[in-house]
């Protein structure tokens, strides 16, 4: 299953308030980081949006920019913890 | 402290026009309750409201010299008059009064602009030089007095408050572009820039002269040579202990005694506002009033400690309670007195406290401000340090366990995560940059500008706050140690405009209260200036060598507490429950495009994002966000489009009047 739409519309909703005026080029690989989408407690309100929405727990050691700062590092992440619960 | 303002017309053609300078002190009334003068003449027109302190009888402005070529209004406190009046009086000078105000007339006519770096105090003042004709505005060198102008066909005119300025209806009021950009960068607008294009603000530590041929802005101090001196190591850090400890207490003496009314203190919990309190109670024989804001959300409260001390000095104490209601309602008021727009709350509950000081019967208080920044008491200074630790190897599991130690304070604690956090503290590791302490706080502040509609966006989209400030540096910061330049970048960015001024004298003296900060004394900011970093930030000891002066002043809890910022609620204050009932007046989709800034669309669904969470346990950056846009949108509701301008005004009982025009 592909997360990537459903995760956009989030950060963009919630996070950029609908608006990607002022970043031209956002997409699946822009850096949440780098471009200031969010800030530091900002991650954690994704990660617990994610755990809520998807029912499921994220581990602390999962917590690391590698498995959510882009929407296509969050959908891999989601991939593999979805398909492997079922 | 008083309010000042004025008409400068070099112009044979007209002169100052008196009607509009009584308005414009109209509007000054609340920073000078007591009294009011004014002198005019072809050229100058200069007001004056005061808040009475010193030398009650005789100290009215506008103040001459002996032969009437010198006029001055003046607004601030010069510590020490006392000893500078009788140097003066040595070189055979005659005064008229017992005032600080003639003090500096005296010494302009000795010294000339040189007099201004002998002057130990805070201070706001126009002087008209007759025989030279010129006038100089000159403020205090960290920023503490207000002093605004704007020149328009020829005329010159200043003011303590730019709603002053604005009386002129002729002035032009809009919002600077790039003023928008710094606020949403720095957190305020740098001086000589403020958030209205055409209205600017003479820096800390600057004069202006204004002649016949146009005016000039010059420096009289240098910041760069104060937060940089030559670090010796020739004292030992005992001697070091000793004389800052013997100039602090005579800092906090001379503020407390000179004064013809009592003088109060503000006490905030932390550690500065206690050791000042302390010093009043060992070193003076007066009774101590102390005042504290408490807070109904027990994150932000530090009553506690509030009542350790006052209990252990025996003051009497007074505090204001202050929930989310209470700043949500207050705020387009703090909004009218702060004159820009603002990141955070903070300002609304001082607001609330200098009411309590005026309602009993209190004009001065003593404050704690300044310490943070000549004695690396910010968490941002440990921030860079720790940074700075992990730069030199990023990969280091170990160094970067520090992160822990940051913000223990924080209830979204990003360091509660550390893996997660890292990532983020290890952003932009040039530990060569500058800017290398505020860079990450920059960019996180800079995501608010996501809210700008798209003309705004385009306007700005070139102009680089950041290549601004750089331009700003002194020569030779290559040899500045860590400390000094994030002490430089507080200082620059925001110590004046916002700390002292939007939090500090504006919210005193929306109350007729002045505020005195003896941490901000020359003597004391000096010496400090002199230490080792280490002799600051000691490890991730914050004011090391402070702390151990005054530890046997002050209880162990106080020294020994975790750092805290002042805060206050954010989102919640105007979220909570009910949203405040004046957000709809301010946030409808006509008035947002008419202001030009934001985006509506997307206020708008920030807005409903902030409802649906009642503006409880939003992040970091959705708290500045939602004060950002109400304070931005208030300053247009309440100077732009000139609602504020309708308030009833108090009418201002003259006592001099001096106008060589009336027949």
């Amino acid at each position: 299953m592909d997360y990537k739409e459903t995760v956009k519309k989030y950060i963009i909703k919630n996070f950029m308030f609908g608006s990607t005026e002022f970043l031209e080029n956002f997409n699946y690989d822009t850096s949440f980081m780098e471009s200031g989408v969010l800030d530091s407690t900002g991650f954690l309100e994704l990660v617990n949006h994610l755990e809520e929405i998807y029912k499921i727990e994220i581990k602390e050691e999962d917590l690391v920019p590698e498995n959510f700062d882009t929407i296509e590092n969050i959908n891999k992440y989601l991939s593999n913890r979805l398909s492997s619960v079922k | 402290m008083c309010g000042i303002c004025g008409i400068i017309n070099f112009e044979d053609s007209s002169y100052p026009d008196i009607e509009k300078l009584k308005k414009m002190m109209q509007y000054l009334y609340h920073r000078g309750p007591d009294s009011g003068g004014y002198y005019r003449d072809k050229t100058v027109a200069f007001g004056h409201t005061r808040l009475s302190i010193i030398d009650f009888e005789t100290g009215d402005q506008p103040i001459c010299n002996e032969n009437k070529t010198l006029w001055i209004v003046y607004n601030g406190e010069i510590f020490n008059y006392v000893e500078l009046r009788e140097e003066l009086q040595s070189f055979g000078h005659i005064f008229q009064t017992k005032s600080d105000t003639e003090v500096i007339v005296h010494a302009y006519e000795q010294w000339g602009i040189e007099c201004l770096n002998r002057f130990n105090g805070q201070w706001a003042f126009a002087l008209w030089d007759i025989n030279k004709r010129e006038v100089i505005l000159s403020r205090d060198n960290y920023g503490i007095c207000p002093l605004y102008y704007t020149k328009l066909n020829n005329i010159f005119y200043f003011a303590s408050e730019i709603k002053s300025i604005f009386v002129n209806r002729e002035i032009r009021r809009e919002f600077d572009p790039e003023g928008i950009k710094e606020l949403l960068t720095f957190w305020n607008p740098v001086a000589p820039r403020t958030i209205f294009s055409d209205i600017n603000l003479i820096p800390p530590g600057h004069y202006i002269k204004i002649t016949k041929n146009g005016f000039k802005s010059e420096p009289y101090w240098d910041l760069s040579s104060h937060v940089n001196c030559k670090k010796t190591k020739i004292q030992t850090t005992q001697d070091k202990i000793e004389i800052l400890k013997e100039k602090l207490i005579k800092a906090v003496r001379l503020r407390f005694s000179r004064s013809d009314v009592p003088v109060g203190a503000y006490l905030s919990g932390g550690l500065d506002s206690s050791i000042i309190s302390a010093i009043i109670n060992q070193f003076t024989s007066a009774p101590l009033k102390t005042f504290s804001v408490s807070f109904e959300d027990k994150d932000f409260d530090e009553t506690i400690y509030q009542k350790q001390i006052a209990d252990k000095l025996g003051t009497e104490h007074h505090t204001i309670k202050v929930d989310y209601k209470s700043i949500g309602e207050i705020f387009p008021k703090v909004i009218w007195h702060t004159e820009q727009p603002v990141l955070r709350t903070a300002p609304a509950p001082l607001f609330l406290l200098s009411n309590l000081v005026n309602d009993l019967g209190y004009k001065v208080v003593v404050t704690g401000e300044g310490s943070d920044e000549i004695f690396a008491g910010y968490d941002i200074f440990k921030e860079a340090k720790v940074r700075q630790f992990i730069a030199k190897d990023p990969d280091s599991k170990i160094r970067i366990r520090l992160l822990e130690k940051l913000y223990p304070w924080m209830k979204r604690n990003p360091n509660a995560v550390l893996s997660f956090s890292s990532g983020f503290f290890k952003k932009n590791l040039h530990i060569d940059d500058f800017f290398f302490s505020h860079r990450l706080r920059w960019n996180t502040t800079s995501s608010i500008q996501y809210l700008l509609n798209r003309d705004m966006i385009q306007t700005i989209n070139t102009y680089d706050p950041v290549d601004k400030l750089l331009s700003m540096l002194p020569d030779q910061t290559g040899q500045w140690d860590l400390t000094a330049k994030t002490e430089w970048i507080e200082i620059v960015t925001l110590l004046s405009s916002y700390l002292l001024s939007a939090q500090g004298d504006r919210m005193l003296m929306a109350h007729g209260v002045e505020g005195r900060f003896p941490f901000l004394d020359a003597d004391v900011t000096g010496y400090a200036n002199s230490f080792l970093p280490e002799d600051k930030l000691n490890g991730l000891t914050e004011k090391f060598l402070l702390k151990k002066a005054f530890r046997n002043m002050i209880p162990e809890e106080i020294t020994k507490r975790p750092k805290q910022p002042y805060r206050a609620p954010d989102a919640a204050s105007f979220f909570y429950g009910k949203a405040v009932s004046w957000m709809k007046d301010i946030l409808n989709e006509k008035v947002i495009k008419e202001a030009g800034v934001f985006n509506p669309k997307t206020v708008y669904k920030f807005i409903l994002k902030c409802g649906s969470c009642s503006g409880l346990n939003m992040s970091h950056t959705d708290n500045m966000r939602i004060v950002a846009i109400l304070s931005i949108m208030l300053i247009y509701h309440l100077f732009i489009s000139y609602n504020g301008f309708e308030e009833k005004l108090e009418n201002i009982k003259y006592i001099k009047k001096i106008d060589l025009l009336k027949k």
